[in-house]
């Protein structure tokens, strides 16, 4: 059996977004921390414990975007995936289907039996590529999923999905299927020392796709920062005069 | 079929909440553009649900109804729509952002060849084109779109337009069968919960905690910060709760609860759109994060930059000294 797990790497939470004057994205790289989606950590995660308990399972794990992003891919064999594939373009495509266009050209002739993503990227919360992917691939596909259950004779999957907060849904489908995994289904492992070391002496294939494909349909104009909602008062000093300044406005208001 | 703006209902939904918030930004967007809208329904006996929406609305109704819509599955809604709407030559589908929504909405898309843009928060005209706004980047973003298809699919982010309902007559309503059956798709049930007991609903302070807590050794910090308030409940956003840190009991969000507490406390939350979904209607909001570009920050009253675990001991120490 055949897993592969989808990965996007992402800049850290914190960095400095900072837009140029036509209003994209301008990382300064070399101050930026680049990490994988945790998302997608949940998705490898479930991967690892799928072949833990069945064996006879293969984990291949792939990634869209420039050479950077192998820092990820290895991170991903350290985690224990088996063998990790770079599609390399130098700029990812900035939309979802174009995205899942280039995985799904990847993923057409390699057999896979079951393909997970995270729900979303933590980056931009599209939470498209995995659906896309599948639709793309004629695979039926569920997302949100918190908890799933494989049958290898049946060749089908049992997905229990989260609707809201106390309704949920189960949903068997054929394999090959796409799960894209909501967060908390699992608790993704560190890799041990012993994974670590044998990663560093796994390869990761390399294949170029070049210019990328477009989705002429959907075209991100531009970035901005979102207009405040509330001017709120941003309290200035020692964590001391902080501490005294929010007791004062909370007793004027009577929350205190 | 006429070019119009086509609403699709939430699966059984009752209230009906996301439909009815979908059908909102439909009801502008139409004004804007001199479009129809229609409603769209599907289900195995929908009748009530028709009458009710037609009814609520005044807008007119179709009824979709067939033994595979019973249970939804993104396969079951994918057929029934694209023989629903093939015939549509330009025009809008809003679909509400749920969980639901969003699986299908890309599959639709891509079955009508349409453009395709999840939870839209707002849109504006720039001459022929209409633009819409979506959150990324970790909230502290975001994004302008276009869709350049002729049909478009969007999805509706809960919260965003609020529904308000305009005295008008009841929608025609017609019911149509769609009798495809399910490949890929071998079962589906609904399974509902009782809703677990947290407090947070009739708390009148919330302290919630985030991602920004680091680890279980700083819950404390949250529950002495509560301490000083009367009424007052911990909860915390989604990664809190996917960490263990805080049960999902006691989550905060689209899809946790709903709160809306006299005052809320963020202690290390970043402030993501689904977060903010289900804290919108906190009177007073105090946000506490140590990331200066935190988007929380753009909906707080007061903010504070600050590790939590380093200003909480501090302002409940000075709060206790005070009362002594």
């Amino acid at each position: 059996m055949k897993i592969l797990v989808c990965i996007k790497q992402v800049a850290d939470g914190e960095s400095r977004f900072d837009l140029d004057e036509s209003g994209h994205l301008s990382l300064r790289e070399s101050e930026t921390a680049f990490r994988i989606n945790r998302y997608d950590e949940f998705a490898l995660e479930e991967a690892l414990q799928i072949r833990d308990s069945l064996g006879d399972v293969t984990v291949e794990v792939v990634s869209l975007g420039p050479l950077r992003v192998e820092s990820s891919l290895r991170r991903a064999l350290e985690m224990g995936a088996d063998n990790a594939y770079h599609l390399i373009i130098d700029t990812s495509p900035d939309t979802p289907l174009a995205r899942a266009r280039q995985l799904a050209f990847f993923a057409a002739a390699r057999d896979y039996d079951l393909i997970l993503t995270g729900i979303q990227s933590e980056d931009e919360l599209w939470g498209q590529t995995g659906p896309s992917l599948a639709a793309l691939m004629g695979w039926p596909c569920a997302t949100t999923v918190i908890r799933q259950e494989l049958n290898r004779e049946d060749r089908t999957v049992t997905a229990c999905r989260e609707i809201n907060v106390n309704s949920r849904e189960m949903i068997t489908l054929r394999l090959p299927a796409l799960l894209s995994l909501q967060s908390g289904i699992n608790r993704p492992r560190y890799p041990s020392l012993s994974h670590k070391l044998r990663a560093r002496k796994q390869d990761i294939m390399r294949i170029d796709v070049g210019g990328g494909t477009a989705d002429d349909n959907l075209t991100i104009k531009a970035l901005h920062r979102p207009r405040s909602e509330k001017r709120g008062l941003r309290l200035e000093g020692n964590l001391q005069e902080k501490a005294e300044q929010l007791r004062e406005l909370l007793r004027e208001r009577s929350l205190l | 079929m006429e070019t119009g703006i086509y609403v699709i209902a939430e699966h059984n939904e009752l209230p009906f909440t996301g439909t009815l918030e979908a059908f909102t930004l439909a009801r502008v967007l139409a004004s804007a553009r001199g479009w129809s809208v229609h409603l769209l329904v599907l289900g195995s006996d929908i009748g009530n649900q028709a009458k009710q929406l037609a009814e609520k609305t005044g807008c007119d109704v179709l009824a979709i109804e067939g033994n595979a819509l019973e249970e939804y599955s993104a396969e079951g809604y994918c057929a029934a729509l694209r023989e629903q709407l093939s015939g549509m030559e330009a025009g809008l589908i809003c679909i509400p952002g749920t969980s639901r929504g969003n699986e299908y909405a890309p599959a639709l898309a891509l079955a009508l060849s349409s453009g395709c843009l999840p939870d839209v928060t707002r849109f504006r005209t720039e001459g022929e084109h209409l633009v819409f706004t979506r959150t990324g980047w970790y909230g502290k973003l975001e994004m302008e779109a276009v869709i350049s298809s002729p049909r478009g699919v969007l999805t509706v982010s809960p919260g965003a337009f609020r529904f308000e309902e305009i005295p008008r007559p009841p929608g025609r309503i017609t019911r149509v069968h769609s009798d495809l059956p399910l490949s890929d798709t071998l079962d589906v049930q609904a399974e509902t919960s009782e809703e677990t007991e947290s407090g947070l609903l009739e708390a009148e302070v919330i302290v919630a905690g985030g991602r920004g807590l680091r680890k279980a050794e700083n819950l404390p910090h949250l529950h002495d910060l509560a301490s000083l308030f009367r009424r007052s409940a911990v909860g915390g956003s989604r990664p809190a709760c996917d960490s263990g840190w805080l049960s999902y009991g006691s989550q905060i969000g689209f899809t946790g609860k709903t709160v809306a507490p006299r005052l809320y406390i963020a202690c290390g939350i970043s402030g993501s759109p689904q977060h903010i979904a289900g804290m919108k209607g906190a009177r007073f909001v105090v946000v506490i994060n140590s990331d200066p570009e935190a988007p929380f920050f753009q909906n707080a009253d007061i903010g504070i930059v600050a590790r939590l675990e380093e200003f909480i001991p501090v302002f409940v120490e000075g709060v206790r000294a005070s009362r002594s």
